[in-house]
């Protein structure tokens, strides 16, 4: 009961859109396909759903190929969002959940519940064209799952919606995965994938470049940070700990970011010493040796090419 | 946002349980029940869309009133008839005999009413003449006629005049209006009787005339009659009508047909249609759905001009014969015939709008590319017109097997001659055989050109349906 792509190609023309790209999502895992646009991601998920079909490589469910099971046992948020925009809400989950195979009362009773649950009850009469986009967002996302996918694929399901609504989205498909359900999904927004995934990959130019979970592809560059904060009212107005971390030779040059001062450790070099020193230099609020966030990972790996980090 | 930090525990989601969550997937009290196939899930909402739809209701009404206003006609046509049959055109005849203008008038009341000219022929006498001051009798001069009719007719007092005499020995007619019209009603109602003056002068007697002009008496004698003559004017009717109803269908529900599809495209439903539900099937749920919106709306239209034929009084009168009597005669076989070959070229139609459609992506393109399409009906529509007239020449009988044509000229075919059942047999399985075909061809090109966001060529087109995978 997984998803395999296995060596797939595509090209449009002369274009290398997919180039040799393997991933494995087993049930109940949230799976992060990160790069910047057209790197490849809507291209592999649409082979995934029989739109489009690989110039070679195979892709199954469950040891079968997709195109015999995609349209029952496949869910799909495709990143251009389309509705029929003269249809009412309820209507049109109602036809989407019966062109994947299910309609009763059910069926209607977890519409209702899930409208509920997206906060979309308000606008539940309305038709999709007076909807706002983002709540038209939130309707087709609807109309991805309400037939109890066992894959789901998710192409951008972020984009263009609020915070409060990321949130309602992001517990839904944490709830969706705990039941089992496998989901796929892309996303340029990396601190999307560092809350969800259980593994990614990183894709460029119709390749993946890295590939694994979030922990191991933090640490596979190896590097580690190390951030250091005192009392002070914000991280600019804290003297002491680029003093503290100066004061250490074989350091770089300590950096202020988002996050606090920080500094990437040599080889080699204990961390403990600087905690040694700091206790001594003054009220320590932070202390971290961490490897770096996946947008940082991104970041150095996509240099150069145009990207849509946070 | 401090990226290191956040991790899965950190996401502040809200503990398992919390109302929010209750109304996931995992609150089942019943379980689904299965949908239909996707083609009929797609067939049942393109049908309620259309029949909500503002145009659909708008030309359904609108059909109506035209079937209504219709019935009306023959009542106004009486009308207006009754109106001219109080003040008809008043033309004088002077003439060598007395008594010529009541002959003429009887000869012209044979002709039926609604080709005939509105005339009065009356005697040039001051009673029947308005204006004028003396009576013309039989006989009287072409100039003393011309003296006094012509400053008549000049001012309106009468629409014109007839004068027929002898000019050097021969016979002579001369019609006077203000601008000529109908002078072939003259011409024909004076031949005859200037054909007995000139017999007479010649010794033959009016029955010698009589005998020599008799008509030839022409029996039809038809050994293996295929329908009674009633059954022959209400076939040819229903042969019109299908004619008719296929090019209305052509026009309006094949471009329904290409700009739903366009709208699919252009509102990116498409794609996601195309994750649930294979191509062929997004294709014949569309083509049915609308095409069963199309058959409603026609099945209203004809139920309603039904009733009103039957039951409209003007038109029953109007009508050269019985509707009741016409619809007992015609044979079951020809109504059945007519069911079988409107659905074939309705289908077929819809699925080759349905091919074209798969070429467009926005509606702005849906106009030109039907193009081809009725380009077809035009000439399917020529041969079912010469298949009225010769309806077992070469061209018609191959016409007729030629599916893109069979609907319209095998069924006008049928309605006029015998044609071999093989012939028949072999029309409906090569139209139905092209259908299903299309269908395949129409999915083709909708798979391969789905994610395509500008019209395809022709040329990509063919490309497209020769070359196995895209």
């Amino acid at each position: 009961m997984s998803l395999e792509v296995t060596h797939v190609h595509k090209s449009f023309g002369n274009v290398k859109a997919v180039h040799d790209v393997s991933l494995h999502v087993p049930p109940g895992m949230i799976y992060g396909l990160i790069g910047p646009n057209g790197a490849g991601k809507t291209t592999t998920m649409r082979m995934i759903l029989t739109i489009l079909l690989p110039d070679a490589g195979t892709i199954t469910w469950n040891g079968q190929p997709v195109t015999r099971v995609a349209s029952r046992s496949f869910g799909y948020l495709p990143e251009e969002r389309g509705l029929y925009p003269q249809m009412g809400i309820r209507d049109e989950l109602r036809f989407f959940a019966g062109l994947h195979g299910i309609r009763g009362r059910a069926v209607d009773q977890e519409i209702d519940a899930w409208i509920e649950r997206l906060e979309l009850t308000e606008h539940a009469h309305k038709k999709v064209e007076a909807l706002s986009k983002g709540n038209a967002q939130k309707v087709q996302f609807l109309a991805s799952l309400l037939h109890h996918p066992q894959l789901l694929v998710l192409d951008e399901p972020f984009s263009g919606l609020d915070p409060v609504n990321v949130r309602l989205l992001k517990q839904a498909l944490l709830d969706l995965a705990q039941e089992g359900t496998a989901i796929l999904f892309s996303t340029h927004r990396m601190e999307h994938v560092e809350e969800l995934c259980s593994r990614l990959a990183l894709i460029r130019h119709g390749e993946i470049i890295l590939e694994g979970t979030v922990a191991e592809v933090r640490r596979s560059s190896g590097r580690r940070l190390l951030r250091l904060g005192f009392a002070a009212p914000s991280f600019a107005q804290d003297e002491i700990a680029p003093r503290v971390l100066r004061g250490f030779a074989e350091l770089p040059p300590p950096q202020l970011t988002s996050a606090g001062w920080q500094v990437e450790l040599p080889a080699g070099f204990d961390p403990a010493r600087v905690l040694q020193a700091a206790l001594s230099a003054g009220n320590i609020t932070l202390f971290e040796v961490a490897a770096p966030s996946i947008e940082e990972v991104y970041v150095e790996l996509m240099g150069g090419t145009a990207n849509h980090a946070a | 946002m401090p990226p290191e930090t956040i991790t899965p525990t950190k996401l502040g989601r809200p503990s398992a349980g919390s109302p929010t969550t209750t109304g996931g997937p995992g609150v089942q009290p019943m379980p689904p029940q299965a949908a239909p196939p996707a083609w009929r899930v797609i067939l049942g909402r393109e049908f309620r869309q259309l029949e909500s739809s503002r145009w659909y209701i708008a030309a359904t009404v609108l059909g109506l009133l035209l079937i209504l206003g219709l019935s009306f006609v023959p009542a106004l046509l009486d009308y207006f008839s009754r109106q001219d049959a109080a003040h008809p055109e008043v033309i004088a005849v002077v003439a060598p005999e007395p008594g010529l203008a009541a002959a003429m008038q009887a000869a012209l009341t044979a002709v039926p009413s609604a080709s005939r000219p509105n005339w009065k022929l009356v005697e040039a006498t001051p009673q029947q003449v308005p204006g004028l001051s003396r009576p013309l009798p039989a006989g009287s001069s072409w100039t003393s006629t011309r003296a006094l009719l012509d400053p008549l007719v000049q001012d309106q007092s009468i629409s014109g005049y007839i004068w027929v005499g002898q000019v050097g020995g021969e016979w002579q007619a001369k019609f006077t209006q203000r601008q000529i019209s109908n002078s072939g009603f003259v011409q024909a109602l004076l031949q005859p009787l200037v054909a007995r003056w000139r017999a007479q002068a010649a010794g033959i007697s009016p029955e010698q005339v009589a005998a020599l002009v008799a008509p030839l008496p022409l029996e039809n004698r038809e050994l293996k009659p295929l329908f009674s003559d009633k059954a022959k004017v209400f076939s040819q009717i229903l042969s019109y009508f299908l004619l008719f109803v296929l090019y209305m269908a052509v026009l309006f529900y094949g471009q329904m047909i290409i700009t739903g599809i366009a709208q699919e495209k252009s509102s990116r439903v498409v794609e996601l249609l195309v994750s649930a539900a294979r191509p062929v099937e997004i294709l014949t749920g569309k083509v049915l759905g609308i095409g069963l919106g199309g058959l409603v709306q026609f099945g209203v239209w004809t139920v309603v001009g039904l009733l009103v034929a039957f039951f409209s009084g003007p038109l029953q009168r109007w009508l050269p014969f019985q509707m009741g009597e016409l619809l007992a005669a015609i044979p079951i076989s020809v109504l059945l015939y007519f069911l079988i070959f409107f659905l074939l070229g309705y289908f077929l139609y819809a699925v080759i709008s349905a091919a074209l459609g798969s070429m467009v992506s926005r509606v702005e393109e849906a106009g030109s590319i039907t193009f081809p399409m009725v380009f077809l009906v035009f000439i399917a529509y020529m041969l079912a017109f010469d298949a009225m007239i010769s309806p077992d020449s070469r061209l018609v009988v191959v016409g007729s097997l030629i599916p893109f044509f069979t609907p319209m000229v095998m069924f006008t075919r049928l309605t006029m001659s015998a044609v071999p059942f093989w012939q028949v047999a072999l029309s409906i399985v090569l139209t139905a055989a092209t259908t299903v075909l299309l269908t395949g061809l129409a999915s083709r090109l909708y798979q391969a050109h789905i994610l395509r966001f500008q019209r395809v060529s022709w040329r990509e087109g063919w490309q497209t349906l020769i070359h196995r995978t895209e």
